[in-house]
């Protein structure tokens, strides 16, 4: 997993509350965090707002750092945490269709039409199935992490992958 | 083995977490069933899909205008870069009330916490807190005029959000100046409106070198 952003220079700034070099920061990670919130989530907006929420929780923390990971481990936590919140209480307001308009513009370089396929087919999983599809496959966790992530048994996390895995395959056949 | 036996397994055996006795019995019975042999190819092909998307994804638009002014509703106590020299008046008014922070006041030097912790202010605060009220009280006001008159301006979307925390912040302080009015002595109230008159100050701060960043 290609994670930039590493700086251990900007981090002692940021730590010590300049703004500027967290900026910069974000910068150098907004992309993959924003890229595992809106697959995460399946929406645009929500993921702009997680995405912002990831780095607002990251700055707050960032005293409880201590260096044992590099930055980037310690903020996909962070991220995968929040969005993973966020889901949850995503479950309790109604949900409008998938929007990937944003994330075709996005994508660099232009992606086939099998993967826009994909990203879409994701998209409109299930939230359960959803999350843990791309936590397991996309992210790559285990299903003991995504269990804890997500606060679900280790065998709801294999079920709702089974669940996504069939789902997919019947809407992309 | 049946195939709704084989079926059931075939997520462990292409993600690798299928007991060995397991595995070759389902590599059995997928070499003599072709449907089983099928699924087990489609599934493994659409892991394979999922595992080779890109993870970074730029979003729409830049999110950093609306993340900048939540930092600074966040009470972190560090060094702030200026952007520039802040009004005398400002600077005098707001070196008092760091002073105090970091003397009389106590307990304002933690460098990263939540915004305000009312409980955890009563048992740090001090007695007497008029003093401080009246010095943070000034710090804000002079460094809100320096704000007000500072020739750059914010974006439109961080300025309505930025405007929008400064007129909570108002509302908060006023109200606690009011319900002070009428329980002079509450020392829960005291320590409410230094905790939020910090507040405001910090966002006043970051709103004073923001024009630079965003």
């Amino acid at each position: 997993m290609s994670r930039t952003g590493d700086d251990n220079d900007l981090l002692a700034a940021a730590r010590a509350g300049d703004v500027t070099a967290f900026e910069a920061l974000y910068r150098a990670n907004v992309a993959w965090v924003y890229g595992l919130c809106l697959r995460m989530l399946g929406d645009r907006g929500r993921a702009e707002e997680t995405t912002q929420d990831t780095f607002v929780r990251a700055w707050q923390r960032l005293a409880s750092f201590r260096g044992d990971s590099s930055f980037s481990t310690w903020l996909y936590r962070v991220a995968v945490n929040t969005a993973a919140s966020a889901l949850r209480s995503q479950r309790s307001r109604p949900r409008g269709s998938a929007d990937l308009d944003g994330l075709e513009v996005a994508l660099r370089p232009a992606p086939s039409e099998a993967r826009i396929d994909l990203e879409r087919a994701i998209a409109l999983l299930p939230a359960g199935a959803r999350s843990v599809l791309v936590l397991h496959d996309v992210e790559g966790l285990r299903h003991e992490e995504i269990a804890e992530v997500l606060g679900c048994a280790v065998g709801t996390s294999k079920a709702q992958l089974h669940r996504a895995r069939r789902m997919l395959k019947e809407v992309l056949q | 083995m049946r195939c709704d036996e084989v079926e059931r397994r075939l997520d462990d055996l292409i993600d690798g977490g299928l007991a060995r006795a397991d595995a070759e019995r389902v590599d059995a019975h997928l070499a003599c069933c072709p449907r089983c042999r099928g699924e087990r190819d489609a599934l493994a092909s659409l892991r394979r899909a999922a595992q080779q998307l890109p993870r970074e994804v730029r979003p729409a638009r830049d999110l950093w205008p609306a993340i900048a002014p939540r930092l600074a509703g966040t009470t972190r106590r560090a060094a702030i870069p200026w952007r520039g020299a802040l009004p005398v008046a400002a600077t005098v008014a707001l070196a008092v009330a760091l002073a105090y922070l970091a003397g009389g006041g106590g307990s304002r030097q933690v460098a990263d916490r939540p915004p305000a912790q009312p409980t955890a202010r009563l048992a740090l605060a001090g007695d007497g807190l008029a003093p401080a009220i009246d010095t943070l009280g000034r710090a804000a006001a002079a460094l809100r005029e320096a704000v007000e008159h500072q020739p750059a301006s914010l974006a439109g979307e961080t300025s309505a959000v930025v405007l929008e925390n400064l007129k909570i912040i108002d509302e908060a302080i006023a109200r606690l100046h009011a319900a002070l009015l009428a329980d002079p002595g509450n020392r829960e109230l005291q320590v409410l409106l230094v905790a939020t008159l910090e507040q405001q100050i910090d966002v006043l701060q970051r709103v004073w070198q923001m024009p630079a960043q965003v």
